[in-house]
């Protein structure tokens, strides 16, 4: 695994307005990943500027990748350079964000909207 | 003492319950209990490093009782402190010189940042019922948590863990206002 570099964590803890750098920053990612990931395969990516646990200024990444041949999660070899380059485009940029990273098959999205459907369903049924 | 590997182990065996559909409630568990392995590794260390598991009776009991100290939020403070190569500037000008210079470990800043990542996901996993867990994702982190164990023991001979374990207990006010 590689280092990351230099995250400036001694600012203030929710950043000022970053938001046009997220977004070229985020812009760029994305091309890169969809076009040659250095990892498993990336569907999609979105994004959400939050705050973590602590009161900190952080970024929710959520990628979606595609299912492999077999449908078993990708190993930690097959992500970490998708980290990696993450955090390298934060750093080099300078963004005062944590990157919060989560992973999710195409098809555990799906099984999620279904879990979803089904517990809205049993709610309306609870209901009647 | 509660036993890291052992809750990283019963970790893993939640993840990978149930392999067609995982419950929620397995996923979630397994990222606390990840969370609270890598929370106990830590603070051991240190108890281990300030008191030491004498073998009298009242060694085990002021150990155990030191255990309690430590807060999440003050070892949030301390990752912080040491997830880049370059201690903060803060923490630098109360070094000496030679410290000041030297970078921290590749080790020790992976261990600081999966400790981050954990908290925040733990806290997710507990108390927020509207976030949805996937394997995949928890499986990611358990791996980065097996390797922030094997991370933590080769960060042994950093100069710069002593420091980290300190600030576990004392957080950023020994910093501030210097």
């Amino acid at each position: 695994m590689s280092s990351h570099g230099a995250m400036a964590f001694e600012a203030d803890k929710v950043p000022v307005d970053d938001s046009a750098g997220m977004d070229a920053t985020m812009a760029a990612i994305e091309e890169r990943l969809l076009k040659s990931s250095p990892g498993a395969p990336v569907e999609s990516l979105s994004w959400e500027l939050i705050t973590d646990s602590n009161g900190y200024g952080a970024v929710e990444i959520v990628i979606i990748l595609k299912d492999n041949k077999r449908k078993n999660p990708y190993p930690l070899e097959k992500l970490q350079p998708i980290d990696d380059l993450i955090w390298e485009k934060f750093v080099e940029r300078g963004l005062d964000r944590w990157p919060f990273i989560r992973y999710f098959l195409r098809s555990e999205i799906e099984e999620i909207e279904k879990e979803e459907a089904e517990e809205a369903a049993k709610a309306i049924e609870a209901q009647c | 003492m509660l036993s890291p590997r052992s809750l990283l182990a019963v970790a893993h065996d939640l993840a990978r319950l149930d392999p067609r559909r995982p419950r929620q409630a397995s996923l979630r568990r397994a990222v606390s209990t990840a969370y609270y392995a890598t929370f106990h590794l830590l603070i051991q260390t240190a108890v281990k490093s300030f008191i030491g598991f004498g073998p009298r009776p009242t060694h085990r009991e002021i150990s155990e009782s030191v255990v309690r100290w430590f807060t999440h939020e003050r070892l949030a403070e301390a990752c912080r402190q040491f997830a880049g190569p370059v201690v903060p500037s803060k923490l630098r000008s109360v070094l000496p010189p030679l410290a000041r210079a030297e970078p921290t470990s590749a080790e020790l800043q992976r261990v600081a940042r999966i400790f981050l990542e954990l908290q925040r996901v733990r806290h997710r996993a507990d108390y927020d019922p509207a976030v949805r867990f996937a394997r995949q994702d928890v499986l990611k982190l358990l791996a980065q948590v097996d390797q922030a164990f094997l991370d933590w023991e080769a960060a042994a001979s950093d100069p710069f863990r002593p420091i980290f374990l300190l600030f576990m207990l004392t957080g950023e006010v020994v910093i501030k206002n210097r």
